[in-house]
Formats: structure tokens, sequence, C-alpha cells
């Protein structure tokens, strides 16, 4: 496996650790580069929607990914690649099954234990990705108002220091990078197997068809969901589709 | 009637759409044809101006066009649309790299990246596309004035389809 080496900044604490990452000279900083935040105040999720930590008990990091030799259509393997990290991350330890809930929450059972958000730039033709992770660790409780949550001391009754969880992902992260590079067909298969609700019917909305079911079928090479209604499999883009729970 | 008679009345047929016009006068018979569907300009029309006899103009020698009154108004109309395709013509389109969520600012309630009449740089960002929730900030490829934005805020883009037009 290709060494994949992890420069890491420690924050007592930042706004958040993407935008403090961008904000740097991404250019010049070596691929790996890890920020990570003790406390994050505003840590983002997708688009603005806030991701909750407390301080000191989660793991709240940026990685600078670049020189992957990806394009930018290619980047939905990037994101299969970091999902399938966190993945084996937590399932390394808490030992509990971990699925990936399309497109970037990471699930045990039906909680969310983590979220990615992942930003890109298209530097010189080359893909630069500042990929933003939140990983519950040591959180024993949740307010009431996100009860799908859940943590890595919750699911495996034990607490976890954190700079052991950072090298555990920064092991699955270069693990995952690897496989990306050498077999894109493995991964793909590994990311379909992983999703969760693989092969069985969820609920669901979309604007045009309101509520409805359908079985979760894959994904397809853009990256879509594809759900399968009746013999009729048709491919989403999220923002298209929402979860029902 | 006179030559400059008959050159009026050749025009004002050609003009009016009228496809033939028989004028007579006495002895002096005049037949004015014009070629609905010809296109390529027929010969110059002559006259025999002889003393109280014209003969009809034959159909080879039929009025279509005057050309130099008949093809003006078509190649004045013609102009403002290729003046419009010619500005066009040198703007460059910024297009999508991917499919995804086409977002024109960084975030709700913030400002557009660009507006129209904007100078864009080369390598400034432009817009974010976002698909399967992985964020991608698209720098622009050129630089110049941002002329129109051609896509919807908020709204699913397709690959390769044009986001913004940029004069140089």
């Amino acid at each position: 496996m290709e060494t994949f080496r992890f420069a890491v900044t420690e924050l007592e604490s930042t706004h958040s650790t993407n935008d403090y990452l961008k904000s740097m000279d991404l250019a010049s900083l070596p691929a790996g580069f890890c920020v990570v935040a003790h406390y994050q105040t505003a840590g983002r999720g997708q688009r603005q929607k806030q991701w909750l930590s407390l301080p000191g008990q989660n793991l709240t990091c940026s990685f600078l990914l670049k020189g992957l030799g990806l394009k930018p259509t290619q980047q939905i393997a990037l994101l299969k690649a970091v999902s399938l990290s966190v993945k084996h991350c937590v399932a390394d330890l808490t030992g509990a099954t971990v699925r990936i809930k399309w497109p970037n929450d990471i699930m045990v059972g039906r909680e969310k234990i983590a979220g990615l958000l992942i930003e890109n730039f298209i530097q010189a033709g080359d893909l630069v990705s500042v990929v933003g992770l939140g990983l519950n660790v040591n959180q024993a409780r949740f307010p009431a108002f996100c009860p799908q949550a859940t943590s890595l001391c919750r699911v495996s009754g034990h607490h976890h220091p954190l700079p052991q969880v950072l090298l555990a992902v920064e092991y699955q992260l270069a693990h995952s990078l690897a496989i990306m590079k050498s077999s894109r067909h493995i991964l793909d298969q590994m990311f379909a197997s992983g999703l969760y609700a693989m092969g069985q019917t969820h609920e669901f909305e979309s604007p045009g068809q309101g509520l409805f079911s359908a079985v979760v079928v894959g994904v397809d090479a853009l990256g879509r969901l594809l759900l399968q209604q009746g013999e009729q499999i048709r491919a989403y883009l999220n923002g298209e589709i929402q979860w029902v729970f | 009637m006179d030559i400059k008679q008959i050159q009026d009345l050749i025009r004002f047929v050609a003009k009016s759409g009228v496809e033939e016009v028989e004028l007579e006068q006495g002895n002096f018979k005049l037949t004015i044809r014009t070629k609905s569907t010809g296109s390529e300009p027929s010969p110059a029309p002559m006259y025999y101006p002889q003393a109280g006899y014209l003969p009809p103009l034959q159909p080879s020698q039929s009025v279509t066009s005057a050309p130099t009154t008949a093809a003006a108004p078509p190649s004045a109309e013609m102009l403002a649309p290729s003046a419009g395709t010619a500005a066009s013509a040198t703007s460059i389109e910024i297009k999508a790299p991917m499919i995804g969520t086409f977002y024109r600012s960084s975030g709700p309630g913030k400002d557009a990246f660009i507006k129209v009449g904007d100078r864009v740089e080369k390598g400034q960002v432009v817009c974010i596309i976002e698909a399967m929730k992985l964020f991608n900030e698209i720098e622009s490829d050129v630089s110049g004035k941002v002329v129109k934005v051609l896509a919807d805020d908020s709204s699913p883009v397709e690959y390769d389809q044009p986001l913004f037009l940029v004069e140089p």
C-alpha cells in the first residue's frame, strides 16, 4: 500500500476546519495536510446546515487531498473512498455494522455517527479537495432535536481517545485512496455493498412524486441513487429526493 | 407612357408582390410579370420604347425584383439579427464541468459570485456546482464581462451546459 503522509495541525477552536483550511494557500500545502479542531464554533454540514459538536468530545477535521489523478467528472470516486474509510474506521473501533447513507452520512443502525462535507477546486486541471469530517466520538447525549445521532462511545460503550481515532481515520483513508487508485471496480463494489438500505424498500419523498416507497438498488456512474419502483429503475440526484424516516 | 413611367411601374409591381400586371392604352400594351418563385436574379428587363409600340415583356425578361430596391429591405432585416449573433459569436460560454445543482452564491442569503455586467477574471470563482454533496467551486477559464447568466440558481444543470456568457 502506498504510504500517504498526513501532516496535522491542531487548533483549539475554529469556525470550521473546512473554512480554515480553504483560507490557506492550498497550492503550497502538501497532500494529506490535516486540520483538527478541538472545538468547532460553526461547524458546517452540507450548505450551511450546522454540525453540532461539543468541545473536545468529537473529531472535527479537514483533509487536503490532491494529486490523485482525478478529473472533475470522476470525483464521485473520491466521495466513495472517503465514505468507505470512515465506515471502516467506525466498524474497526466499535465492531458494529456500519452503512453509508447516500450521499454522505455514515450510519450505525438508523442513527447517524458521522457526516462528510467535501469541497472541491480545480487547480490547473487537478482536482483539489478539502474533505471535512465530523465524527461523533465521546459525546454521550444528544439534544432532543437530533435524536437520530449516535457516537463511537455510545455504540462501543467506552471512551475513545481522539488521537487514536484520528490515526484510525488516516489509516483507513490511505487504504481507501489506494483502492481507488488501483481498482475503481472494487471501490464501486465495496461502496454499493456498504450502502444503507441496499436491496431494501425505503420511504422517500420528492417534489415530483411526493411520498413513495422504492427499493435501493445502488448508485450509477454519476453517483446518483438508483431506486426501483415496480419494473422501473430511476436515478436521482440528491436534492431531487429525501429519505423519509 | 414614357420610359420613366414604365420604370416606375415596374418598380411598383416588383415591390407590390403582384405576379402580373397588364396595361392597355389604345395600341400600347404592357405586361409585367414577376417570378414569384424565382430567387435567382433574372436578366435586367429590356424595354423597346419604339414609337407607339412596346412589345410585351417575355417571361424570360419578366421582372422578379428590381435588384437595388427589392434586395435592400431583406438585407436590412438580416442585419439586425446577424449583428446579434455576431456579438454572441465573440462571447464565450462558461460551461458546467459536471452534472449537479448550480448555486450562484456560497450560501443562502449571500451575494452572488458574479452578476451581469461584472468583470470576471480567469481563475475567479463564478459558482458552485453540488453533486451528491460534493461541492465544487467552479472557476472561470476566461476573463471578460459577464453578459448573461444562463442557468437558474439552485437548479439542476447537465454536464457541459452553458452557465454564463462572457464577452472577452
